[in-house]
């Protein structure tokens, strides 16, 4: 009997091409391999520019033209081979405000679940269970106009979640926060996967944020970005503003800023060298 | 690095009264809206009052600048007589079908094109070359056409008002729908909503605001196209009325016609900002 396949999402020799405005090609990704684990938070980062956003794109179904290979895994937990109508493959949260501001707080956790088999009964009871998840209970019938910036990135936390997807994608999610709400969405973010056992994919240019997150942390390089380094992480704690006090907190952070300090450098240079052959000073 | 947090001095009382302040950030608020209504009333009431008092002089010539109270009751007797009173109804009846008409027309179906345009790439690639060369045209200069197709009277009246209006109301439906902040997009199809639940959950809503004011100017051009071809066809509507006073130099009613056209597009123009509050109460936070 061959073991259970524990892979959520493989991305096999993924490469994507863009045409910019003037016509020319623009690789963006090459040859991506990588594999995400069910229950895993994955978290890339990288320099800006280096592709991680066109890769999370295509993971969301929002980009069809790549080449390469995206394998989902979405067999039930269960061992069933069909995949289940109750959860999406993917659910997504952007970086930008992406509440509908037509629609109540629930309205918009409700809308989320559309494509879903889901009975009218047992949609309300997801909406009000994730609601309640990123402690916005109070709130249902309120417009997202009447929420601050943290609350409404809360709604769209809470619409992914009430998919149920097979892996969740978060596009800096937190970038549009302050710094301390920042923090403390990172606790909350936590406590809400240990809950729901999430698999995420995790998009951000937060070196530190991705260390305080994640499992295990992907680097891409500058681009066109490919696989520069991928690092697990082992933390004891949970605590966000423990682990942050951690020596080997610290370290890790370094290392991956180093790394990608090389990447910066590159990209930096590589665009002096362009601007020296146009003859610009 | 060392840092010690110092103890501050006795906290305030949370929730101390702050209601005289709050009485007087809330006098202060009055003052302004009154300040502002007062500057919106008085300025145009200054000017009637320089009129009048320049016509009394004799610095204006009272056969083309009657005072603004020698037009007022020169033109209430158009509210008080019978015969002049019928014959002034029947004017704004006629401009009120035409308008009307031709504004209700031309917005649904500048609704359903533009939708369609918004929706459909290759509608809009059809249509686009057609609608930006016959959008900036004049559209008096379409009216011989319209007679052509739809003979004098009413009918090629109310087509040209449709037309004016189909051109506003359909190019800001497009770009509403196109131009609409794209995350609602990515959401859509992030969350591969079906088809439906998109158009109308966030495709239409979205579009809202932009097509208010499609509605907006399409209602503005009917009001021009409407006046502009009464004076042209000569036959009834307040068009004609206000060109036939100036004809037989009744410049009161001329007066009149022009306060009750600025008026009906105050009115509107007022009704459809409401509208949109009442739609997409969402924008203006």
């Amino acid at each position: 009997m061959k073991p259970p396949d524990t892979t959520a999402v493989r991305i096999e020799d993924l490469t994507k091409v863009f045409l910019s405005r003037g016509g020319t090609a623009l690789q963006a990704l090459q040859n991506i391999n990588l594999e995400v684990r069910r229950g895993e938070v994955v978290a890339i980062i990288g320099p800006s520019g280096c592709g991680k956003s066109s890769l999370l794109r295509i993971l969301a179904g929002l980009d069809k033209v790549y080449e390469g290979n995206v394998h989902w895994n979405v067999a039930g937990a269960d061992g069933a081979e069909k995949p289940r109508r109750d959860r999406l493959t993917s659910a997504t949260v952007f970086q930008s405000d992406s509440t509908l501001p037509w629609l109540t707080v629930q309205s918009n956790v409700h809308i989320g679940l559309s494509k879903l088999r889901v009975d009218r009964k047992e949609a309300d009871a997801r909406v009000s269970e994730v609601l309640r998840l990123v402690g916005l209970a109070d709130f249902p019938r309120a417009y997202p106009h009447e929420l601050s910036g943290g609350m409404r990135q809360r709604v769209a936390i809470a619409r992914a979640l009430a998919t149920r997807p097979h892996l969740l994608l978060m596009d800096e999610p937190l970038a549009a926060l302050d710094a301390q709400t920042r923090i403390v969405m990172q606790q909350e973010l936590l406590n809400i996967w240990r809950q729901t056992h999430s698999t995420v994919f995790y998009v951000t240019h937060d070196i530190e944020e991705a260390v305080t997150v994640a499992d295990r942390v992907v680097v891409l390089s500058a681009r066109p970005g490919h696989v520069r380094v991928v690092r697990e992480i082992a933390t004891s704690t949970s605590s966000v503003t423990d682990l942050r006090r951690e020596a080997e907190f610290g370290d890790l952070v370094a290392e991956l800023w180093k790394v990608i300090a090389g990447e910066v450098g590159v990209s930096l240079s590589d665009e002096n060298s362009e601007q020296a052959k146009a003859g610009v000073v | 690095m060392t840092g010690q947090v110092l103890p501050t001095a006795d906290a305030p009382a949370t929730g101390a009264d702050v209601s005289d302040v709050a009485g007087r950030l809330r006098r202060d608020r009055g003052r302004q809206q009154r300040k502002r209504k007062a500057w919106a009333i008085l300025t145009p009431l200054a000017l009637l009052i320089a009129w009048e008092l320049a016509t009394m002089a004799g610095l204006l010539d009272e056969r083309f600048f009657p005072s603004p109270t020698g037009i007022l009751t020169d033109s209430s007797q158009y509210f008080t007589d019978p015969a002049l009173r019928a014959e002034l109804f029947s004017n704004l009846a006629q401009s009120g079908v035409r308008l009307g008409i031709g504004f209700v027309l031309g917005s649904v179906a500048g609704l359903i094109v533009g939708l369609a345009m918004g929706l459909h790439p290759v509608t809009r690639y059809a249509l686009s070359s057609l609608i930006s060369g016959i959008y900036p045209l004049p559209k008096l200069t379409l009216f011989p056409l319209m007679i052509i197709f739809f003979g004098i009277g009413n009918t090629s009246m109310i087509a040209l008002v449709a037309l004016g209006v189909f051109f506003m109301v359909s190019i800001n439906t497009t770009s509403g729908v196109i131009y609409s902040n794209p995350v609602y997009g990515d959401v859509a199809s992030a969350f591969e909503l079906p088809r439906l639940v998109r158009l109308r959950k966030i495709t239409i809503p979205a579009a809202i605001p932009s097509v208010i004011g499609g509605l907006r100017l399409g209602f503005g051009q009917a009001l021009i196209i409407v006046v502009s071809t009464e004076f042209v066809a000569g036959d009834a509507g307040v068009g004609y009325l206000i060109w036939n006073s100036w004809q037989v130099l009744n410049v009161p009613v001329m007066f009149l016609g022009l306060a009750i056209v600025g008026l009906t597009g105050w009115l509107v123009s007022a009704c459809i900002t409401l509208l949109g509050k009442f739609l997409a109460p969402w924008q203006n936070d």
